[in-house]
């Protein structure tokens, strides 16, 4: 195993350092337009439970109550819980508790559904930090990959989203 | 008369000469400089004509700002870019940037004394400068992950949040080491003196809650006055017409706590992921991170009152807010 990642999860396994990043919070955010009624779209988004309907990187989703494990098609799980659901304003917010092969720390996300024309805009917007919580990450666990990363879950995602509520 | 109150006092005197007085061919105006922690660069603000008047280029992603109504400047800590710049406010214009360590966050300064104090995240110390020129006086031995910081009111102590500590740390400066440290709650990150100056109000991120401290000298009952429940994830705090404002990040609001009796007055929505907050006068303002706008809310009646839309990732961590 590469040194720096040996040092990313020894620090994880230590007291107190689960929950520590770096000074700098970096953020994503996407948004899609679906030829559906919001309602429609909201209803699949709001589906805790439900992400392998629609998101493609996302075998199998296990988990109970609040707390969802994503079992992810290339190997690996992300746990995350979720913090709020608001059926008026049509918001979902979570956060990763587990953040598994994802290289990010602190991450925090909402997804929202608004009427649009005459169809629905989801945007989903996220928070986080780099994977490695000290100064001078090596390349894969840097500023850039976790940006990178999480743009492409949210892209794939929400193609996804789209291709599912459309019935194709 | 505390610094505080001087500086109270003061922030009227200044409010009133803005309107009578020419510098430089410039009329004087409230500003703020919020750290654009995304663009690399601090936007700074015109409060009155509620506009970003320039853009100014610093290190890079800087995180924390303390303005200095004395000099005439803001110092900014560049996180990634481990730095600090010293910029000019009535030119815009950065004058200095001097390379500081692993990892500057938050910053203060004492414009009385002359002392710029910077928190370094990764060396777990705080950094004492010269506001003249940011030489370096003194790196003092703090907590782990020091986050917010903030001066007595008489500049013979620094006060410095340890995130991963759960602590407070007490510099005394003309001693240049830390000589006591208060318990608080999980992952405390900003802080801020009561306008009084004799308490110290602490946001602590995972606990959900403000720690209240007694800062007396010999405070004989122990330090925490109280602790107060507030919203998701609070970051930092500000003082207004009596009242105590906490941006709350994960709730996406503000809570609104009566200093005097610490009840809570009310829980305000406001901008997504809200951050940095600082006061003039009966105006609060509030940096929400994710929406990217700096949001006026007028402390009295509670009630959004402006918005300035301002660059990527913007934090305005500390001070930020300059009376002219």
């Amino acid at each position: 195993m590469q040194l720096s990642r040996l040092i990313a999860l020894a620090t994880l396994l230590l007291p107190g350092l689960a929950f520590a990043h770096g000074p700098t919070r970096q953020k994503a955010v996407e948004t899609i337009e679906i030829a559906a009624p919001p309602a429609q779209v909201w209803a699949m988004v709001k589906d805790w439970a439900g992400m392998a309907k629609w998101h493609p990187a996302v075998a199998e989703v296990g988990g109970n109550g609040n707390e969802r494990i994503l079992n992810l098609k290339s190997g690996g799980k992300v746990v995350e819980e979720l913090e709020a659901v608001d059926d008026a304003s049509m918001l979902l917010r979570y956060r990763m508790k587990d953040p598994g092969p994802v290289p990010v720390n602190n991450y925090s996300a909402a997804m929202t559904v608004v009427a649009q024309g005459g169809g629905s805009m989801v945007q989903w917007k996220g928070a986080f930090y780099r994977a490695f919580l000290n100064n001078d990450p090596p390349p894969d666990q840097n500023d850039e990959a976790a940006v990178k990363a999480i743009t492409g879950i949210y892209k794939s995602g929400l193609e996804g989203l789209k291709k599912a509520v459309e019935g194709k | 008369m505390s610094a505080n109150a001087v500086r109270h006092a003061l922030t009227r005197l200044h409010l009133l000469a803005g309107f009578l007085c020419l510098a430089d061919g410039v009329w004087a105006q409230p500003l703020a400089v919020v750290t654009e922690q995304g663009a690399h660069a601090v936007a700074m603000v015109d409060l009155s004509a509620l506009s970003v008047r320039r853009q100014v280029a610093v290190g890079e992603a800087p995180a924390g700002v303390a303005v200095d109504v004395q000099r005439r400047r803001a110092y900014v800590s560049n996180a990634e870019g481990r730095s600090v710049s010293m910029i000019d406010v009535d030119h815009d214009s950065v004058l200095l940037t001097r390379a500081l360590g692993a990892g500057p966050v938050g910053i203060a300064v004492d414009p009385a004394r002359g002392v710029v104090a910077v928190a370094d995240w990764y060396r777990n110390s705080l950094w004492l400068l010269s506001a003249d020129d940011l030489s370096v006086q003194a790196e003092v031995p703090v907590g782990r992950a020091p986050a917010g910081v903030e001066f007595s009111d008489d500049g013979r102590r620094v006060y410095v949040a340890n995130r991963d500590d759960n602590s407070v740390s007490v510099v005394d400066i003309e001693a240049r080491r830390e000589s006591e440290r208060w318990p608080v709650g999980d992952h405390p990150f900003g802080l801020r003196l009561s306008p009084d100056g004799r308490q110290l109000w602490v946001t602590n991120v995972q606990s959900h809650d403000v720690t209240v401290l007694d800062t007396a000298p010999l405070a004989a009952a122990g330090r925490t006055l109280a602790t107060l429940p507030v919203g998701h994830r609070p970051y930092c705090v500000a003082f207004a017409a009596g009242r105590a404002f906490v941006t709350n990040q994960y709730g996406d609001s503000l809570s609104v706590i009566d200093a005097t009796s610490r009840h809570t007055v009310a829980t305000i929505p406001t901008g997504a992921y809200p951050e940095g907050i600082d006061a003039l006068g009966d105006r609060v303002w509030v940096v929400s991170w994710m929406d990217e706008v700096l949001i006026a809310l007028d402390a009295r009646t509670l009630k959004v009152t402006a918005r300035v839309p301002l660059g990527s990732n913007p934090r305005g961590f500390g001070r930020f807010v300059l009376a002219e």
